[in-house]
């Protein structure tokens, strides 16, 4: 069964030029649009990708030296963090609703018995992002972080959501350095300044007005390089 | 027989599941990363190499954030090394549009590993096999790019017919193998 036609028309004349070699990510024209047009850029990522596995494979990489230090333990630690819960397969779905059921039951219990410690902070009555796959996190260099600042697009946020960032020191001391009580975009640039103004070892804690995700709060340690 | 599909699907589909062993053969794959952004960083020098933690981070993510949309035709690290180009180029777009310099990859720089181009026959059956089942003149054309390695210029030319109308053809058969080959690893997509 082929897709039906509106899945196929009307077609994007650029997409094709892209798809076809002819145009590259690199142009102009094309960052523009990707930037522009979130729908054309996820299109054009999957078909590229797609086409990416048409391809003869590329000699495997396996056999290279570590290209940095520290590159296979990020790597490694990225996977980690982002163990995804297990999901049902079909066939095996309900299989033990009571297990469920008991397990739902002890983690609501769980959580009214639960001693009430650090009182987190709000925006707006918000939630904590849980997803932390932001950056920076681990060990960076120092002078990175004037390019990348404080990025949190991978997040995938919906528009209208805005965020708040806080600073703690190694002892959960609050760090102030002149960050913007809310921002509304997807990264937060810094300057020199307050790069110098960060100590060594640092907690940022991502804070997010939406509850567009089933969050709760993102944490995330930084050890700075020189 | 040929699978349809290459071994590492099914390792993704395990990591989906949240198998503990898939995780660790995972965090195996991912370590191409590192490596994968090291090697294509020869064709953007204007990268620092500073920047490309960063950058194998962010591919990093964008491999596990999308890891359905990998179809299983070619073994997951050759995926993997679209992704890290792919993050490249999103880095140096936004690179470019914060500091306004140029960012752009240099064409003439050698890119990636060589290619072990005709060695995996298995892949190319497994390839032919998945165009095949589109059928039609898409599949002709997918055939002659992808196992012919000819450009859509030349197979205009050599039948005759205007570019645009192979660039089409070429367009709907990725569409439609996308459409056929939907159903990710995560058991999620369109019917086939």
């Amino acid at each position: 069964m082929n897709p039906p036609r509106d899945e196929l028309d009307p077609v994007d004349p650029m997409l094709e030029r892209l798809l076809a070699g002819e145009l590259g990510l690199d142009d102009p024209t094309v960052r523009d649009r990707m930037q522009q047009d979130p729908d054309f850029a996820a299109e054009a990522e999957a078909l590229l990708t797609l086409a990416a596995e048409l391809d003869p494979p590329p000699k495997s990489v396996r056999g290279e030296p570590e290209p940095w230090a520290g590159a296979d333990r990020a790597m490694v630690e990225l996977v980690q963090q982002h163990r995804k819960p297990v999901v049902p397969i079909a066939g095996h779905r309900r299989r033990w609703p009571w297990l469920v059921a008991m397990a739902a039951a002890l983690v609501v219990a769980a959580l009214m018995l639960w001693p009430r410690g650090e009182k987190l902070p709000e925006i707006d009555g918000s939630l904590y992002l849980q997803n932390c796959m932001v950056s920076p996190r681990g060990e960076v260099q120092r002078g990175s972080l004037v390019t990348t600042g404080f990025d949190w697009s991978s997040l995938g946020a919906t528009p209208g959501t805005t965020y708040k960032i806080e600073l703690t020191d190694e002892k959960g001391r609050t760090l102030s350095i002149g960050l913007p009580a809310t921002t509304g975009d997807l990264s937060l640039p810094l300057t020199q300044t307050q790069v110098d103004a960060l100590p060594s070892k640092f907690r940022w804690m991502l804070i997010s007005s939406n509850d567009y995700s089933p969050s709760r709060r993102c944490s995330t340690d930084v050890v700075l390089l020189p | 027989m040929t699978s349809p599909l290459h071994p590492d699907h099914a390792q993704v589909a395990a990591y989906l599941r949240g198998e503990a062993a898939a995780a660790t053969w995972m965090a195996d794959q991912l370590l191409c990363i590192p490596r994968l952004v090291a090697w294509l960083r020869r064709k953007c020098p204007s990268v620092r190499t500073d920047q490309l933690p960063d950058i194998a981070q962010e591919a990093g993510l964008t491999a596990l954030t999308r890891l359905a949309s990998y179809h299983g035709l070619a073994p997951f690290e050759a995926w993997l090394h679209r992704i890290c180009e792919l993050s490249l180029y999103t880095f140096t777009r936004r690179q470019g549009r914060q500091r306004q310099t140029d960012l752009s990859f240099d064409p003439e720089a050698p890119t990636t590993p060589p290619l072990d181009a005709m060695a995996d026959d298995e892949h190319r059956a497994r390839i032919r096999a998945a165009i095949e089942s589109i059928g039609g003149a898409e599949a002709d054309i997918l055939k002659q790019r992808h196992l012919e390695g000819r450009e859509l210029r030349d197979i205009a030319a050599s039948r005759g017919i205007p570019l645009n109308t192979v660039r089409t053809w070429y367009y709907r058969g990725l569409k439609k193998l996308q459409w056929r080959l939907g159903e990710g690893p995560d058991g999620s997509g369109v019917p086939a």
